[in-house]
């Protein structure tokens, strides 16, 4: 019943974006309205149902993201969609998923901010609330797809992320893509990850205990697994604990679980970058907007390449360092005042000249600035 | 003497409540109900908020969820949608459930959800020390009110009553026998139960007040009067006291109840449209030589349809033309009136940027339209505009088609509502963006039912209108 076919379909970046939860097994679904991402909970009030799944409209984001990980911790599968505001509201509960170790995955539409900033207009300025937006130390992953078949597939690798590493999901999905339209072929089944469950007798349960990979095996409510969960720093039993040695750890193995995973998690898109001197870094929609210059400076004869991260976080700290060793000159191109530069002059050591372009007026980078850009670099 | 211990986690005792706080008394309270209802405690999942009422869940053996201070209701509406099979109840002190987390409480009340909520209301934040409360009695003294209360205290059974819960009962811990037959009542009721139990904080309420635990256990025992009796008192009498018992339970349907309704008619109009509109397969794509992309503007005043001119001609060239498109159309207020515009990029290979940066063909419905969004039309781009409508032209090389579009379609056509697609058969006549046999393809598969004539005839007209242009 799902609406996912193998013809051919004009499908907008919304409508992807919900056909992939539902494709990797979402069935529920709680949000918020807001501009510009409405369009994403108006496609799974329409197509959940249908589905047997659960859609309901809450009071705020708060309760949105509440939901979603109640709804988790009973086994379903669950998403919340959002835009800057909204995602604001969700930080402390976004925290309360990283700490308590349950799958869930939010999509930010981004718009400009600061505030209610330009509802309608598109931005990438929540790169860094998507890795940083709840308090405390913390793991993050964050993906940002560039075209409507990446909406859904991203978000299919959001679903399957959440599961495998249990914990919450980040899709930064950009107001043009996410409005926009674009035939393409969706699957009509995917691979989907589910959350491992404990294999020991209910007695010898610990909820919190993780085998190597950091990841503990997840029993859901109603399993025979009674256990405890809290945002409060745990054991390995679940029980809020006060002992530094347990805090320490715990904190230790959020971050270093994803830390294991970096090599799964990563996922970048590298365009005419062999011989390229200068490579620009973007991502979303401005990324297709370098590609556009990097085809006709190309052209041009000018050794010009892209590294399009669509994961965001963890960042591609080596590849960016390894650019930054062997080539003339890297540019990043954002729709904010220089979130992701900040990361790759980290990453750079300076090691190479680094060059920004950042529009935040609420229109898109164009090929033209990004050509300019690379002028400049040139000289 | 009934035993608790197989529904306690032994090893996480003693608890942190203070000596003389009533907690404890709710807390076996709802265990006998449990009990007494005959729950499995592999079913029963408790959610809990923060405070020091909160913390009930992690001692007791059940599925125990602690969440954030004042979602419990939230977190705990997620569980129980997803998973209608488990018995939710939600553990919250009165700072919880009525100021941090009011806004939950009231929707999920009215949502009738089938949850059972049991407010520990201690009159005070206990947790944090004994600030002020949404709970704590006028001219009372608080940390945070040390010139004694000036708010009045908020009644979470009226609140929760006015907002639509199916049940609302208020407990005392002095009256621990009737608290548990509310709870068990509350649970066995099909929708949103509140039991608001009134409970004492000897330490942050009691102290700074000059009350005991026993000066507290005393006003619970004389302020509390059975609802009935408390009905029957005038407002004198009234004065300092409030009514415990059942005080409001209907038998309006559930959530869920409601939601498995609405299923079945998702799926049965699911059903319906799927029998009356049969698929209209894409056919082959012809095979054609590499032509150069081409940008299409459609613009107009919000209302005459060019969004969906420009989902349509999205298809035709996508779909069923077997070439890769973008399409884009204004969005937010100017959509719903004022210039509106959608754009449409084809092209033979890949789309990098999305938007159109030159416009080959142009067409505007308006002035406004015209104005406004002609500034990027190649020199060697086609401009068509409505001849009525649009009567100052752009100052600019490319070739110019004034067409009678909408005056056309209100003669031939009868409904001006489509003018948007004798526009399309129009400019597909004149600019062979697509194939007329791709373009009636696309609008008959969009085409609302029972209006597949009408588009039919829209479009001839539409070429007509187009082939007169291009020949006269
Ligand atoms: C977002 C947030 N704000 C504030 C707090 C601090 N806080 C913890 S418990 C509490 C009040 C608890 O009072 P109540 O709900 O009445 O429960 P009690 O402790 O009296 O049982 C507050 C303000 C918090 N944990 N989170």
């Amino acid at each position: 019943m799902t609406e996912v076919t193998t013809s051919p379909r004009l499908v907008q970046g919304a409508e992807a974006c919900a056909e992939g939860a539902l494709a990797a097994g979402c069935r529920f679904y709680a949000g918020y309205p807001i501009t510009p991402s409405s369009e994403i909970a108006e496609a799974m009030a329409r197509m959940l149902p249908l589905e047997g799944g659960v859609f309901l409209q809450v009071e705020d984001e708060i309760a949105a993201i509440a939901a979603v990980i109640g709804a988790s911790l009973g086994g379903v599968k669950a998403i919340t969609a959002t835009s800057g505001p909204g995602f604001s509201l969700m930080q402390e509960n976004i925290g309360f998923a990283a700490m308590a170790e349950v799958p869930s995955v939010v999509v930010n539409v981004m718009r400009g901010g600061p505030s209610t900033g330009q509802p309608t207009a598109p931005a990438q300025a929540d790169v860094m609330q998507a890795r940083w937006g709840t308090h405390g130390d913390h793991p993050a992953i964050a993906l940002a797809p560039s075209s409507i078949s990446e909406a859904f597939d991203e978000t299919v690798r959001a679903f399957n992320l959440a599961e495998k590493y249990r914990t919450p999901v980040i899709v930064l999905l950009d107001e043009l893509i996410a409005h926009m339209r674009e035939t393409v072929v969706l699957p009509d089944s995917v691979e989907t990850s589910q959350r491992v469950k404990p294999t020991v007798a209910p007695e010898a349960y610990l909820p919190y205990a993780a085998p190597s990979s950091g990841v503990p095996p997840m029993a859901n409510f109603g399993d025979g697994y009674r256990h405890h969960v809290t945002g409060l720093s745990h054991d390995e039993h679940g029980f809020p604990s006060e002992d530094r040695a347990v805090a320490g750890d715990l904190i230790t193995r959020l971050m270093g679980k994803i830390e294991l995973g970096r090599e799964e998690i990563l996922k970048a898109e590298e365009f005419c970058l062999e011989d390229a001197e200068i490579v620009i870094i973007a991502y979303g929609c401005v990324a297709r907007a370098a590609r556009a210059a990097v085809r006709n400076a190309r052209e041009r004869g000018q050794r010009i390449g892209l590294f399009r991260p669509i994961t965001l976080w963890p960042f591609a700290d080596e590849r960016i360092g390894e650019f930054a060793a062997q080539r003339r000159t890297l540019i990043t191109a954002e729709m904010n005042m220089g979130q992701i530069a900040l990361e790759v002059e980290r990453a750079s050591g300076g090691n190479c000249p680094l060059l920004r372009l950042n529009r935040v007026d609420g229109d898109t980078i164009t090929p033209g600035q990004i050509l300019d850009k690379i002028a400049e670099a040139r000289v | 003497m009934f035993n608790y211990d197989k529904y306690l986690r032994m090893q996480r005792l003693p608890h942190i409540w203070c000596s003389g706080c009533g907690n404890g008394i709710i807390s076996k309270a709802l265990l006998r109900a449990i009990e007494k209802l005959g729950l499995e405690q592999d079913r029963v999942c408790l959610v809990s908020g923060i405070g020091c009422s909160s913390r009930l869940p992690g001692y007791l053996d059940f599925n125990t969820l602690h969440t954030t201070h004042g979602r419990p209701i939230a977190f705990a509406s997620g569980l129980k949608l997803g998973r209608p099979d488990l018995d939710v109840v939600v553990i919250t002190g009165d700072g919880d459930a009525l100021a941090i987390g009011g806004n939950h409480f009231v929707h999920a009340a009215r949502r009738n959800l089938n949850l059972t909520v049991v407010l520990f209301n201690n009159g005070v934040y206990g947790m944090t020390g004994g600030q002020l409360a949404p709970t704590t009695p006028f001219d009372m003294v608080a940390s945070t009110a040390p010139y004694q209360n000036i708010e009045q205290p908020l009644d979470a059974c009226k609140l929760a009553t006015a907002a639509g819960a199916g049940y609302v009962a208020r407990g005392t811990t002095y009256k621990s026998q009737l608290t548990e037959r509310l709870i068990i009542d509350g649970m066995r009721h099909r929708g949103f139960a509140l039991i608001e139990v009134m409970t004492n904080c000897n330490v942050y309420y009691g102290r700074p007040n000059k009350k005991s635990t026993l000066d507290l256990l005393r006003w619970e025992k004389e302020a509390a009067i059975d609802h009935k009796l408390f009905e029957k008192m005038d407002a004198r009498q009234r004065n300092g006291k409030f009514p415990i018992g059942r005080l409001h339970q209907d038998a309006r349907p559930e959530y869920m109840e409601l939601y498995r309704e609405l299923i079945a008619r998702a799926r049965q109009k699911a059903e319906t449209a799927a029998q009356k509109k049969p698929e209209s397969r894409p056919a082959a794509a012809p095979p054609n030589s590499p032509r150069a992309a081409v940008a299409v503007r459609l613009s107009g005043s919000g209302g005459q349809g060019l969004i969906f001119a420009g989902v349509v001609l999205a298809e035709a060239a996508g779909v069923y033309g077997g070439r890769h498109v973008v399409q884009n159309q204004v969005y937010g207020p100017e959509a719903r009136g004022g210039a509106s515009k959608s754009e449409v990029i084809i092209s033979d290979s890949e789309i990098d940027y999305p938007k159109p940066t030159e416009i080959d063909l142009h067409l505007a419905l308006t002035q406004e339209a015209c104005d406004r969004y002609c500034g990027d039309l190649k020199a060697s781009g086609t401009l068509i505009v409505d001849a009525d409508n649009v009567s100052s032209i752009p100052r600019g090389e490319f070739t110019v088609y004034r067409l009678p579009i909408v005056e056309t379609t209100r003669k031939k056509v009868g409904k001006t509502l489509v003018a948007n697609v004798v526009s399309l058969g129009a400019a597909t006549a004149l600019f062979r963006v697509v194939s007329p046999q791709a373009l009636e393809q696309a609008v008959l598969a969009r085409a609302p039912k029972g209006t597949e004539e009408l588009n039919r005839r829209a479009l001839a007209v539409g070429f007509a209108l187009g082939d007169s242009a291009r020949t006269g």
